[in-house]
């Protein structure tokens, strides 16, 4: 899986593209949890996420708890259909700020 | 069929056999990335689970029915029915969500049926999904 990130007024903007699996958990997490400073705001981008599962729900749970703990804002935003039916059917949907755009996930952030 | 060591590096050759299948059986898109997706969180649990003193094995047979498609889990490890394992709570808020037994409830929830068999010192698990449901 492949991991870009760019800030953007002030939001850490970081896109994931491929497959969030349990092979590829370890490292995003590791990656995204390095992203997590005092205030952070953070956008991930899910636009090119073509699957995920629990150990991909796992590594996003483990990350919006940490910027909560540091009183930063998380937002995801793009989700494709078949990746927004696995947060329907886990009841994710109801526990993450997800925006069908960037622009709407900015407004989230402010 | 193939038949690997329960380890992380060998979850992509599960995957592509069941996407394969699930292909072949000419399932819908978000059918088979469901079909991929149970399969994983079986593969990751035998992975974690099965083996606690030792290596161990994975078997997987995929078979393609008239109306579905059969997924065959099959490992030599500790017993192990994950059915019934209890769901987790989906309605809890940000704090008190935790991720365990979601695999397990995905598989539930995505497969139209989950049969898990003990046979000598085999579990095996036989995971189904219908078309046109």
């Amino acid at each position: 899986m492949e991991i870009a990130k760019r800030e953007k007024d002030g939001v850490m903007v970081v896109s994931l593209v491929g497959r969030l699996d349990a092979a590829s958990a370890g490292d995003t997490e590791a990656e995204l949890n390095a992203l997590t400073g005092e205030g952070r705001r953070l956008l991930i981008d899910l636009q090119g996420l073509e699957y995920i599962s629990s150990a991909g729900l796992r590594v996003l749970l483990v990350v919006a708890k940490q910027i909560r703990k540091i009183n930063g804002k998380m937002c995801l935003c793009s989700l494709t259909e078949t990746v927004r039916e696995v947060f329907e059917i886990s009841g994710f949907s109801a526990i993450f700020d997800i925006a069908d755009s960037e622009e709407d996930a900015f407004e989230i952030l402010k | 069929m193939i038949e690997l060591d329960a380890d992380l590096k060998n979850l992509p050759q599960f995957m592509e056999l069941a996407h394969s299948c699930a292909v072949d059986s000419e399932f819908d898109n978000s059918s088979i990335m469901q079909i991929e997706l149970a399969l994983e969180e079986v593969i990751v649990n035998i992975i974690n689970y099965a083996y606690p003193e030792k290596r161990g094995k994975i078997k997987l047979v995929c078979k393609k029915e008239a109306d579905a498609m059969k997924m065959e889990i099959t490992d030599y490890g500790i017993p192990f029915d994950m059915i019934s394992v209890e769901d987790p709570d989906i309605d809890a808020d940000l704090e008190d969500r935790h991720v365990g037994g979601l695999g397990i409830f995905f598989v539930k929830k995505l497969m139209d049926d989950v049969v898990y068999e003990r046979y000598g010192d085999e579990n095996s698990l036989i995971l189904t999904k219908c078309k046109n449901r």
